[in-house]
């Protein structure tokens, strides 16, 4: 019963090999315990996952077709919105804030019968890049335990590489979802712009946010953005990709930028990646080389968008309307004691510097410039595209690193997402799975598609998967 | 870089209460990351398009009525607020008494 997908579950329930309930009982049993040593999770909610299972045998017995998510157990991470759960976003400030009602993508999740195991652990509002900044606890590697899992859904890849659900939901707002597929050696998807609804995420930068998809293969990963995505009226950014087209690999040109090889790159990852390239080059994808000249300045580019978003969307958290509160003489004193308890410094540092560069005398410097950079880095990718169907880069430039190793230096830990940061930047789709399966880690190949060719990018990712 | 007048006044925007420890130490990182966000300004000033051409979005309007969403109740969300009385959230007074 290790590492199940959702065919290999769904060929079990229709033999009636297994019911939903013993499945969802097996992965409690197995989250109870052994993530008291990974720490993937902040809730389980056993008693939910339980009764749904049970609603869903007595289903069973009726159905001709499975819904495509039908008794599949799944792992959400902890910012987004599932009713009547504690929804946290790994920060003191939600501590106690329970969610009033289900996220889109929970609603659809929900319909399409996947079981709800539980909310996974994350850095504080998403920022971070190894887990070590959630207010509660830090996840480890479950490869390596040593080691941090990525971030900031470190805990939704913990909890798929520890085999406690069959696919989990993270968020990306650099390379949040890409990062730590990466660093646990599974699969993450971060779509177009708009592609899944994000009402019921709670907000970090809303020009970049993206809620995605992460399992253990390529085929579950484009199971659950099936199920997930598609323009909701509460989203007024969301829309509708484009269907998947007719896909010869002997057509496909692959663009492989040359800013990406580096010298930054770890040497192994950089031959994983080699590797990966030549296998597609093998199956009569022709590569290329390409330029995306204005790759340096996507990092910086990065977190000054996204700390000025994040200042103005954390303003939120006042302790007026819900979450922490802490009282104070007058109203600006409530507001700052409250922010004071309830956020931790690397949130806080992110507020000061949005705050810094949206700030009269600043913004023309810093904000201005910034959004214009992000037009050349968005014109970068457009040019490229006039020449490739897609570009392959790798996920990280480094493997997974130990506790403490890049929390002294902020920018230290900015450095982790110097390969993933670009695709948000430019609204474009990307997927990270392994390049290699090995006993311990291997270097992610990046997949960066067109705007709205999601399903595209998919497929020509599970090119690789079936080889 | 950053006066002490301005970390304070950042703050101060931010509505964070910091320590003159803490704020000494944001100050130092502040000045760290700016230092390298720089970087920007590496790029010839005449290669960068106009502000204007920077979105290529397009807003989405819709009519400025309440929507019902069958999918939650909105009573429920009052009763997540610290202080309420009746159907309102309850803050201090804004506007001080001269």
């Amino acid at each position: 019963m290790k590492f199940l997908t959702i065919s290999q579950i769904h060929n079990l329930f229709k033999r009636r090999e297994i019911s939903v309930s013993e499945l969802t009982k097996y992965y409690l049993e197995k989250i109870k315990k052994e993530d008291k040593e990974i720490g993937a999770f902040l809730t389980v909610c056993e008693n939910l996952a339980i009764s749904q299972a049970q609603k869903l045998d007595k289903e069973l017995l009726k159905l001709q077709k499975l819904p495509p998510l039908f008794g599949i157990p799944c792992a959400i991470k902890d910012n987004i919105l599932v009713k009547n759960l504690k929804c946290t976003a790994g920060s003191k400030i939600l501590q106690n804030y329970i969610a009033p009602y289900d996220a889109t993508v929970i609603r659809k999740l929900k319909e399409a019968g996947a079981i709800i195991l539980g909310k996974t652990n994350m850095d504080e509002f998403a920022m971070g890049s190894s887990n070590e900044y959630s207010a509660f606890f830090t996840t480890k590697n479950p490869l390596d335990k040593e080691k941090v899992p990525g971030g900031s859904s470190g805990g939704s890849a913990a909890a798929i590489a520890a085999d406690f659900c069959v696919f989990a939901l993270g968020s990306d707002t650099g390379g949040s979802v890409r990062q730590p597929a990466a660093f646990c050696q599974i699969v993450g998807f971060r779509p177009t712009y708009g592609a899944i609804s994000r009402f019921g995420l709670i907000a970090f930068s809303s020009s970049l946010d993206q809620i995605g998809p992460m399992a253990k293969t390529i085929e579950d990963v484009k199971i659950v953005f099936d199920v997930i995505r598609g323009k909701d009226q509460f989203d007024s950014t969301s829309l509708d990709v484009l269907d998947e087209e007719n896909l010869d690999i002997k057509n496909l040109k692959i663009g492989i930028p040359k800013e990406y090889f580096t010298e930054t790159l770890d040497a192994q990852i950089k031959a994983d990646i080699l590797f990966a390239i030549n296998k597609y080059e093998k199956m009569g994808a022709k590569i290329e080389e390409i330029s995306l000249p204005h790759t340096e300045y996507a990092l910086p580019c990065y977190y000054i968008i996204a700390t000025a978003e994040a200042s103005s969307n954390l303003a939120r958290f006042d302790g007026i309307k819900y979450g922490l509160s802490k009282d104070g003489k007058d109203l600006f004193e409530v507001y700052s004691l409250t922010r004071d308890l309830g956020l931790g410094p690397e949130v806080k540092r992110r507020i000061m510097l949005g705050t810094f560069v949206l700030s009269r005398g600043y913004f023309e410097e810093y904000y201005v410039r910034a959004q214009k950079v992000r037009t050349l880095i968005k014109r970068d990718f457009m040019e490229a595209f006039k020449k490739v169907d897609v570009i392959l880069t790798p996920t990280s430039p480094f493997f997974p690193f130990k506790f403490g190793e890049r929390t002294k230096d902020p920018l230290a830990m900015y450095l982790a997402d110097i390969y993933t940061i670009s695709a948000p930047l430019a609204s474009l789709p990307a997927i990270s799975f392994p390049a290699i399966k090995r006993e311990k880690f291997s270097g992610s190949v990046q997949l960066i598609g067109k705007p709205m060719e999601d399903k595209k990018l998919i497929k020509i990712a599970s090119f690789y998967d079936s080889q | 870089m950053i006066s002490d007048k301005e970390i304070k006044k950042l703050a101060q925007l931010a509505r964070l209460q910091l320590t003159e420890k803490e704020l000494e130490k944001m100050k130092k990182e502040l000045e760290q990351i700016l230092n390298y966000v720089k970087k920007l300004k590496e790029i010839n000033e005449k290669s960068l398009p106009n502000f204007e051409e920077t979105s290529i979005l397009k807003n989405v309007f819709r009519e400025d009525k309440p929507r019902e969403y069958k999918f939650f109740d909105t009573k429920v969300l009052i009763t997540l607020a610290p202080e309420k009385e009746d159907n309102y959230f309850k803050v201090k007074q804004v506007i001080q008494k001269q």
